[in-house]
Formats: structure tokens, C-alpha cells, sequence
């Protein structure tokens, strides 16, 4: 489904040139839920917006569904991210002035469907991750917990191939974290169409990381 | 603490080079408008100031029957026998010149040989003339300032026509003359003449038009002339007031543009504010206290609105040049007035600029920097600080109230035009009071319907707009008011156009005018034609119809009205043979109609009732060259001859009271069957051969005065114009910020699946947004802004009173402006929006 091949990504020019990956390769097949570690700077992060298409390698192949991410266009990379994939952030990045519902219905309505074909796949999807009845909260009337379970069911809506979640619980207390993950679980490998939904959770909390089935190490942009 | 905060400040404005660009521009062209308006005004009023203190020299009185009903000059040789006395007749009469010259101009008859003129005006005139010079000027030639002479290429010698009472005489220019006091005369437009030549010319032997005199008392001189009128010198004279308080209107545009360019700076304010609500937080958190706040922000837009104001002042000045032809242009159309008049950008305009610039700012950011010094901290520092719920309930309550009252005040009271513009700006202040309230009421009955749609564009633009709804009510109203600004013009002119038109239809049963004057060189003029062409055009092959027409001046409650006389017979006879109904009202009715020739009873026009406070059926009396002479008032009808008003009688009526016979000009109908362009070209040479008389037909005569009506709105477009371009402005600016200020969230969209082209949609869509409102707006708006001058002081302004017309075309194409204006002011921040780097971008607080 996933697979990165001697990836590099080094950022800045000559003396500057910061290299966040040095020749990764990590290969993700459906149904898995995966944790990638390691301490701040590894390139975890890096590692998730490459294999989304939010970023390019600077060497190496990036192949997401049979298919490389240099290879795409801009706007194909950006159908693959609406479409495929199901990206989960730190910071929830919900959008202020869309209620519960409507950010959960977002990426539908990017697809051309009409708001009110897809309320009621919303409210099922709010329902899913427990948040009934909270449709039409604003993200500045939910606590953090909420809001996060808010991004899971948006990046759900589109039954994507694969969960991609950076640092999820980073910014919850270990309760809510842990609500989280199971939510991830869950819905992390499922049936999205013809395969099975992979997960691959950033993180750097021993305790989510645990949680996973398989786990990748990064130190210094490698995985150890 | 407060350089480090300044430091800071500045340091903002410096990365938002974009921004501040825009803030300093738009601020300097609505300085730039009024300081030019202000400075075009004070040139024309100097200018036609200038004349009238050229022409009073050391006169103390001005003698004469009553303004434009002359004198006798044998009451010279009585005035001078008075102890102490100088007097020195004159005659003063706007004269249209032919070929080579073909323009109107000031001729001045004087009487040279006395002394008195030297005693009156300066001994610098015949001082220093070649004795064949002065020679040639008493033979009947003509002397002209060297600049006048230099400008149409006349030598001593040359032959120009001046068009008569009666006839058209060639006069030869005496020469030319460098002397101070007659440049200055009607802007150096302007002839001198031997009295008794130009008596002879203008066809008023032993008649002047006033006797200026000095070492008097007014005792002394009433008791020499009991039955005459003494006038002081020192007014401006009536053309000249009308001139000023026409032009001055502008002021009243340009303030309106500045009040555009307060919204903007508004804006432009609290969203540097906005931006850094965050950072003045933590600030506030770390112990500074509001008064510092408060201070920092306010020194930081005392800074911009300086640079502004400076540039709006050298910016101003440019374009008060150019508005000083317009107005110059303008003017001399109607009577020739101005000329030389120079901008001349003094320590006094200046500070004015400064002022109104600086105020302008200050005034627009006091309430955000107001708002910025009292955030909480805590409540800005917590996350997720996006505020759905805006209150604006007070505010809109205020606003109705600004709206009702100055509703109130247009409605029930009569108001001059400072009033007026002082009631718009009480609306214009209760509508951006009201207006945040009313877009959230609108977007919120919208965002239900647009959320139906497919496209997620239309509702997450609708959302980033209402993020901020006051910024978005206020670009909205920037951009809407100076659209309405150029619908309000056309509603006025529009007006003016169709009830004059209806007026030409409904009176007139003429398809050819022959007239005394060029209309390509002056509208006006008091040139007289001999009653003999009556019967010359008879016979030309194809006239049907033909009737005369004399138009005199008179005096009135010291205003200058008009009396129109007309021969009834063939107005009748004319109206007749086109079908046309009776006009004015009731003429048809043989006893009104024999009472009408007989002096009993006149019409009057509708100014005239409103200036004089006249109504049907009360009596008018008005003094003639033979004394005063009553009528009956038949009706009041709309007439639009002369903005002081007219009233009607037969040309029988002139020649008995009045003595004058002659014609304004004569109307004629062409025969049935006949091409009114073949009629007119026998007419044309008719009429030319043995005296000035032009021929046009109706188009020509409606081009002409359109052409004036144009250039006289001119000035008004050009201001809205530029109010436009700082709407627009306003809109890049606001939406602009948007983006900006939206960085996070595009990059958000974009990483969950947005693809570019939806980012520039939604971008886009804004601008559509902002530009339909702005266009609606602009429409309402601007119908509302020409309905309050007609309403209240477009009299004042115009002497005129006509109906409000929707100027339909005119919206269209405001409609249309708005939206390419409101779409291509979109498109810059669409492009950058779209571009956004998504990973830079999420990180983006």
C-alpha cells in the first residue's frame, strides 16, 4: 500500500542543508496499525508528510497505492489526500467557523457532494467516535478529547486506505489519549474498499506507541 | 519600554509593505481629493474675485435703473455737477464674437476722453498710447490685453465680428495693452471700447449700462438721480456667486471620499490590530499597562497618517491643476468669468491637508486601538479565539436611530446643502452602524441556501467573510459608497436631462432654432436679432411655422430673473400644425389668451415661484425700463430658461414696457413633407447674410447643452472615480488580509484534500460576495444620495427643481463595475492563497 524506498529529505542549500531523513525504507501493508517513534527532530514528522504527498523526497521513491508521489500532480497528490488518506494532527486543526458536523462533512463537500447528502453519514460518523448530539458545537465549545474525536471522523468520512496521525494525543491527558487510540484501533483496520484500512500513528508517548501492533524507530533520520 | 514598543510597531508595518502601501495610498488620494477640490475652488473664487476687484477700482457706487435696465448718459453731466463727484459711464456686456475669434468675451465701453475713467480705475491706460493708438480706439477700434490678443493671433489691424443688438458689426483691433487691472477683468477675456462705439455695436444709443461713481455720499448722488438704484461695488457679482456655490458642491463630493477613506483605514487598523492580538496580549500579560498600549498604536498611525496626508498634499495639487480647467472650462461656457487662475499650494493649504489627513486617521483607528487596549489577556491567549457569536445589537440600534434621524430632518426640513452633507454624513455613519448586523443577518439567511449547493466554495468564503463581519461590512460599504457616489451623480443628472427633455417636447414645436449667439463658443448670451428675420425665414422655401422669441434680464429681490416673451399667435399657430396640446396650461382659452397678449396675466416658471414664493393667481410686479408693471400669475409651469427663474409674456409686452423689439431667437417648423437639414441649410444662409444668427436643430441644441451638463458632472466622476479605485482597494486590502490571517486554515483545507483551484474559488467567491453587496449597495445607496440633494438643496445648487429619474443604465453598469472590480480585486490574494505552502503554512499562528 505504502512503501517508502531510500528516502532522503534534506531541507536548506549548501553549508545550511539539514538532512531530516537519511535513506529510510519502510514498507505498510493494509490492515496494519503502526507506531513510528523516536525523540524530537528523528524526522517522524517528515516521514508522515512525505508518505501523505504534503511533501516530496528529496531522493528516494515515495509509492502510495502502486503509484510514486513525484510522479503525481499537485492536484493529484491533493485527490490522493482527500480521497486515500485520512490525516489526523497534533493540534486537531478543526476549522472555528464550521461546526462539528460541517468539519466532519468537509472533505465530502471538497468532493462535490451537497451537505445535505452527507449529514447523515456525518452524524453516524459523530455518533461512531461518541459524539452524539454535539453536531452543531463549534471547535471552541469542545474540549480537547472532543475535538480530536471531531479530526478522526472527518479523516474517517472519506474511508481512506490509511489513518496517518501525528502526535494524536500530544496535546490530551493520558485519559483522553487513550479514548483516542482506541478510536484509532477501531476504525484503523477496517474494510476501506477493496483492502483493509492501515494506520500509522506519529508519536513519541511509550504508551500509544505500545498500543501498536508494529513499531518503527527513527533516530537521527534513520530507522534503527 | 515605549521606543522598544514603537520599534516593534514599526517593524509590523515594514513586513506588511503590501498593506501599508495601500493604507498610505488610499489615505493620500482621499486627502488628495478634497485638498484638490479645496484648491480648485479657492483658484476660481480668487480668479472671478480678481475680476470683480479689476472692474470696482476706487468706484463707490454703481448707478443705474436697476441692474440690466441701464441708465440714461445724460445723468452723467447731473452726477458730475455734485461737488467733489467723479462718474464714468460704462457699459458691461457678455458679447459672442465670429470668425476669427469664435468665443464669448467681456466688452467694456468706456469713456476715455474723461477723466474720471484714470481718477476710477488708474492713470495707466491711456498713459504711454501712441497717439495713433488712442486715435484708432476713439475711431471705433478695439483694445485688448496682450495676452488675449497673443492667444486668438490678433495684430493691430486685424478685423473681428462682434455680434450687435441688431446686427454684426466688423470692429478693428486699436491694439493690444499690457495693463494690470484689464487682465484681470473677466480673466483677461476681454474688450475695450470707446463708449459710444460700443453703444453703437450693442444698439443702445444714449443708454449705459451703469454710471460708476466716487466722491459722493449716497445722499447726495439719490438726490441727483431720485428714481435711481445705488448699488456698492464690492459683491461679487451674481454670476460669479453662482459660479462659486456651483463648484462648490464638489467640496461636499470630496468629503464623501474621504469618509470612503475612513472605512479603509478603519480596516486596515483593526486587522494590524487583529494580527497582533496575540502579541499585545502577551505584552499586556507581561505588564504593560493600556495607557501604553493604547499609546504605541496611536503614535504608530499618527506616523502613516502623516506620510499620507504629505503624499495626498503633493498629490492634490496635481490634480487641483487639472480640475482648475475643468472648472475654468466649465464656467466660461456660461458666462466668461475665469481665466489665469493658478493653484497656488501655500503654508494654509498645507496644513489644512495635514490636518484633515492626520484627523482622518486618527478618528478611523481611535476605536480598534481603543478595543486593543482593553483586550483581556487571558481570553486572547487561550486557543480557539475565533468568536461565532458578534454582537452588534447596540450598535445597530444607534445606527437606526442616525438613519431615522437624519431621515427625519431631510423629510420634514428645509436645509442648505452643509446641512445636507452634514444629514448624508449622519446616515452614512448610522448605515456603517447598522451594516455588521445586517450582514450577519443576510449571511446567515444565505449560508442554509448555499450549503445545498455541491460546491463547498461559496459557503466557506460566505464563513471566511463573517470571521470578521464588521471588516466585511466596512469594504463593503467603502466600495458600495463610492459606487453610490457615481449612481448619485447620474441620478442627478438623469433628472436634470429627462425633465428638461419633457420640458423641450412639451413647449416647443420648433425643429429648427435660429439664434443670436455660437453655441459652440457660449451658451449664453444676450445677443439680440432684428425682428426683420421674422420675415425673412417666412419665405424661405420649406418653413412652415415661425415665431420670435426675446429673452431680457431683470431685476428681482436683487436677483437677476428672466422674462421671456413670446409671440403667441405663431407659438400658437406652431403648436397647432405639430399636433401639440395647449402649453403653457390654459392659452388655448381665448379669454386667457387675449388677457395674455393684452399684459394682464403671465405664467411663471417653477423656480421662479419657489425663489420669489409666488403661486397662481397672486400678482407680480416687476420694474421696467418705463416703471413697474403688475400681472396676474396664470399658472406655474415647468420652464427651465434661466436658474433665477422666468416668467412669460407676449413680445408685445416687451416692446410696450421693456422697449425691445428684437428677438432672442426665432423657432421654426418645417413645413410637411420637407427634410428639416435641407431647411435648415436655406435658413443658415438666410440668417447669415446680413447679420450673426446660427441655425441648429433640435439634436444640436440638446448636444450642446448635454455636452455642458457633461462637463459639469465631470469634475463630480472623477472624484467618484478615484473613490472607486480606493474601494477597490479597500477590498484587496480586506480580503487580502483575509488570507493572510487565514494561513493555518487554507493550509488546513489544502492538506485535507482542497485542490488550488478551490482555494482560488473560495477567495474569489469573496471578492463576488463583497462586490454584489458592494454593487447593491452602490445602487440603493446612490439613489438614496441623489435623492436627498433633490430633495433639499439641489435648488440651492442648481436654481433649478426637477424630478428624481432612476438612472437604470447607470446601475447596470455599476452593477457591472462592481462585480469585474470586486472579482479582479480577488484575484491577487486568490493567487497567493493558492500558493500558500501547506506545511509552512499549518505551522503559521
Amino acid at each position: 500500500m505504502l512503501q517508502l524506498k531510500n528516502v532522503t529529505k534534506a531541507y536548506g542549500d549548501g553549508t545550511q542543508q539539514v538532512h531530516a531523513l537519511k535513506g529510510i525504507d519502510v514498507e505498510i501493508g493494509p490492515g496494519e496499525f503502526i507506531a513510528v517513534t523516536g525523540p524530537s527532530g528523528c524526522g517522524k514528522s517528515t516521514l508522515l508528510h512525505l508518505a501523505c504527498g504534503l511533501d516530496l523526497p528529496t531522493t528516494g521513491e515515495v509509492t502510495f497505492d502502486g503509484r510514486t508521489t513525484v510522479s503525481r500532480t499537485d492536484d493529484e497528490l491533493t485527490l490522493m489526500r482527500r480521497t486515500q488518506v485520512g490525516l489526523i494532527f497534533q493540534s486537531f486543526n478543526l476549522i472555528p467557523t464550521l461546526t462539528a458536523l460541517e468539519n466532519v462533512i468537509l472533505p465530502t463537500t471538497l468532493d462535490g457532494h451537497s451537505f445535505a447528502s452527507q449529514q447523515e453519514r456525518g452524524r453516524h460518523l459523530l455518533e461512531s467516535v461518541k459524539l452524539g448530539g454535539r453536531e452543531h458545537h463549534y471547535p471552541d465549545q469542545l474540549s480537547g478529547g472532543e475535538a480530536q474525536r471531531v479530526a478522526i471522523a472527518r479523516a474517517l468520512i472519506m474511508n481512506p486506505m490509511i489513518l496517518l496521525a501525528d502526535e494524536p494525543t500530544g496535546n490530551l491527558d493520558s485519559q483522553s489519549g487513550m479514548a483516542i487510540i482506541d478510536l484509532l484501533e477501531e476504525f484503523g483496520n477496517i474494510d476501506a474498499g477493496a483492502t483493509k484500512r492501515s494506520t500509522l500513528i506519529v508519536t513519541h508517548d511509550e504508551q500509544v506507541a505500545n498500543r501498536a501492533w508494529r513499531r518503527i524507530r527513527l533516530k537521527d533520520g534513520r530507522v534503527v | 519600554m515605549r521606543t522598544l514598543l514603537l520599534r516593534y510597531s514599526l517593524k509590523h508595518h515594514l513586513v506588511q509593505k503590501f498593506r501599508l502601501a495601500m493604507v498610505i495610498l488610499s489615505l493620500a488620494l482621499g486627502v488628495a481629493i478634497f485638498v484638490s477640490s479645496y484648491e480648485s475652488i479657492a483658484a476660481a473664487k480668487d480668479s472671478i474675485q480678481a475680476s470683480a476687484t479689476a472692474l470696482k477700482g476706487k468706484v463707490e457706487w454703481k448707478v443705474s435703473k436697476g441692474r440690466y435696465l441701464g441708465v440714461e448718459e445724460s445723468l452723467v453731466a447731473k452726477i458730475r455737477a455734485i461737488p467733489g463727484a467723479i462718474a464714468a459711464p460704462v457699459i458691461e456686456s457678455s458679447t459672442a464674437a465670429g470668425p476669427p475669434l469664435n468665443r464669448s468675451f467681456l466688452l467694456v465701453g468706456v469713456d476715455m476722453q474723461s477723466d474720471a475713467m484714470a481718477k476710477l480705475y488708474g492713470g495707466d491706460l491711456a498713459s504711454g498710447m501712441a497717439p495713433a493708438f488712442i486715435a484708432a480706439f476713439l475711431g471705433g477700434g478695439m483694445i485688448v490685453p496682450f495676452a488675449f490678443a497673443e492667444q486668438n493671433g490678433l495684430k493691430p489691424g486685424s478685423v473681428i465680428q462682434l455680434q450687435g443688438k441688431v446686427e454684426r458689426h466688423d470692429v478693428t483691433i486699436a491694439g493690444a495693452v499690457d495693463v494690470k487691472q484689464l487682465k484681470a477683468i473677466a480673466g483677461g477675456s476681454v474688450g475695450l471700447m470707446d463708449l459710444h462705439s460700443a453703444q453703437t455695436v450693442l444698439g443702445m444709443p444714449g443708454m449705459v449700462d451703469r454710471i460708476d461713481v466716487a466722491g459722493v455720499s449716497k445722499a447726495d448722488l439719490q438726490k441727483a438721480c431720485p428714481d435711481c438704484q445705488l448699488d456698492s461695488p464690492k459683491r461679487m457679482n451674481s454670476a460669479g456667486d453662482d459660479a462659486i456655490s456651483r463648484i462648490r458642491s464638489l467640496l461636499g463630493v470630496s468629503v464623501i471620499a474621504l469618509l470612503v477613506g475612513v472605512l479603509l483605514i478603519y480596516n486596515s487598523v483593526q486587522v494590524s490590530i487583529l494580527e497582533r492580538l496575540k502579541d499585545i496580549a502577551i505584552i499586556r500579560a507581561i505588564g504593560a499597562t493600556r495607557i501604553q498600549i493604547f499609546g504605541f498604536l496611536l503614535i504608530e498611525w499618527l506616523i502613516i497618517g502623516t506620510f499620507g496626508s504629505a503624499l495626498g498634499i503633493v498629490l492634490g495639487s496635481a490634480l487641483a491643476s487639472a480640475l482648475v480647467d475643468y472648472t475654468k472650462k466649465s464656467i466660461n461656457t456660461m458666462v466668461p468669468l475665469m481665466a489665469d487662475a493658478h493653484v497656488h499650494v501655500g503654508p494654509k493649504l498645507v496644513v489644512i491637508g495635514m490636518a484633515i489627513g492626520v484627523a482622518t486617521t486618527l478618528v478611523a483607528a481611535f476605536f480598534p486601538i481603543w478595543t486593543a487596549a482593553n483586550v483581556r489577556p487571558l481570553a486572547i491567549l487561550r486557543p480557539y479565539t475565533y468568536r461565532r457569536s458578534h454582537r452588534y445589537g447596540l450598535a445597530a440600534i444607534i445606527g437606526v436611530v442616525s438613519c431615522a434621524l437624519g431621515n427625519l430632518i431631510i423629510a420634514t426640513m428645509s436645509v442648505s446643502w452643509m446641512t445636507g452633507l452634514a444629514v448624508i454624513g449622519l446616515v452614512f455613519l448610522g448605515v456603517a452602524l447598522l451594516f455588521p448586523q445586517l450582514i450577519l443577518m443576510l449571511a446567515n439567511a444565505c449560508r442554509p441556501w448555499l450549503r445545498r449547493t455541491k460546491r463547498p466554495e461559496p459557503y466557506l468564503a460566505l464563513d471566511g467573510l463573517l470571521k470578521t463581519p464588521h471588516r466585511t461590512a466596512f469594504t463593503i460599504m467603502t466600495f458600495g459608497t463610492a459606487l453610490a457616489m457615481m449612481v448619485a451623480t447620474e441620478t442627478l443628472v438623469q433628472g436634470f436631462r429627462v425633465s428638461t427633455g419633457q420640458w423641450m417636447n412639451a413647449a416647443f414645436p420648433f425643429d429648427i432654432s435660429v439664434i443670436g449667439n455660437d453655441l459652440t463658443s457660449s451658451l449664453y448670451g444676450n445677443q439680440a436679432l432684428p425682428t426683420s428675420l421674422l420675415t425673412d425665414l417666412v419665405k424661405v422655401p420649406g418653413v412652415g411655422h415661425v415665431y420670435g422669441v426675446r429673452k431680457l434680464m431683470t431685476p428681482m429681490n436683487g436677483q437677476d430673473t428672466m422674462v421671456l416673451g413670446v409671440d403667441t399667435v405663431g407659438f400658437m399657430e406652431a403648436r397647432k400644425a405639430k399636433g401639440m396640446g395647449a402649453w403653457p396650461p390654459g392659452i388655448d382659452d381665448a379669454g386667457v389668451q387675449k388677457a395674455f397678449k393684452a399684459g394682464e396675466i403671465t405664467y411663471v416658471s417653477t423656480n421662479f415661484a419657489k425663489l420669489y414664493r409666488k403661486h397662481a393667481g397672486e400678482t407680480l410686479t416687476v420694474q421696467t425700463p418705463t416703471g413697474s408693471v403688475s400681472f396676474r400669475i396664470q399658472a406655474v409651469v415647468d420652464d427651465y430658461s434661466w436658474a433665477h427663474g422666468c416668467f412669460i409674456v407676449d413680445r408685445a409686452i416687451l416692446r410696450k414696457d421693456w422697449h425691445d423689439d428684437s428677438l432672442s431667437y426665432v423657432d421654426v417648423g418645417v413645413a410637411p413633407g420637407q427634410s428639416v437639414d435641407e431647411v435648415k441649410g436655406r435658413i443658415s444662409k438666410v440668417a447669415a447674410s446680413n447679420r450673426a444668427a446660427f441655425a441648429y436643430n433640435r439634436k444640436e441644441i440638446t448636444d450642446v447643452t448635454d455636452s455642458i451638463l457633461e462637463q459639469a458632472v465631470a469634475m463630480a466622476n472623477m472624484q467618484a472615480a478615484i473613490a472607486v479605485l480606493i474601494g477597490m482597494m479597500g477590498i484587496v486590502n480586506a480580503i487580502w488580509i483575509g488570507v493572510m490571517n487565514r494561513k493555518k486554515e487554507i493550509a488546513l483545507w489544502r492538506s485535507i484534500g482542497m485542490t488550488r483551484r478551490q482555494i482560488r474559488g473560495i477567495i474569489l467567491f469573496e471578492g463576488l460576495f463583497v462586490s454584489i453587496v458592494a454593487g447593491f449597495m452602490g445602487a440603493f445607496g446612490g439613489l438614496y444620495g441623489g435623492w436627498i440633494p433633490l430633495r433639499s438643496f439641489s435648488f440651492d445648487i442648481t436654481g433649478y427643481i426637477y424630478p428624481m429619474v432612476v438612472p437604470w443604465a447607470q446601475i447596470w453598469e455599476v452593477g457591472a463595475l462592481a462585480l469585474v472590480l470586486g472579482l479582479s480585486a480577488g484575484l491577487l490574494p486568490a493567487h497567493h492563497a493558492a500558493k500558500l505552502p501547506i506545511l509552512e503554512s499549518i505551522g503559521y499562528e
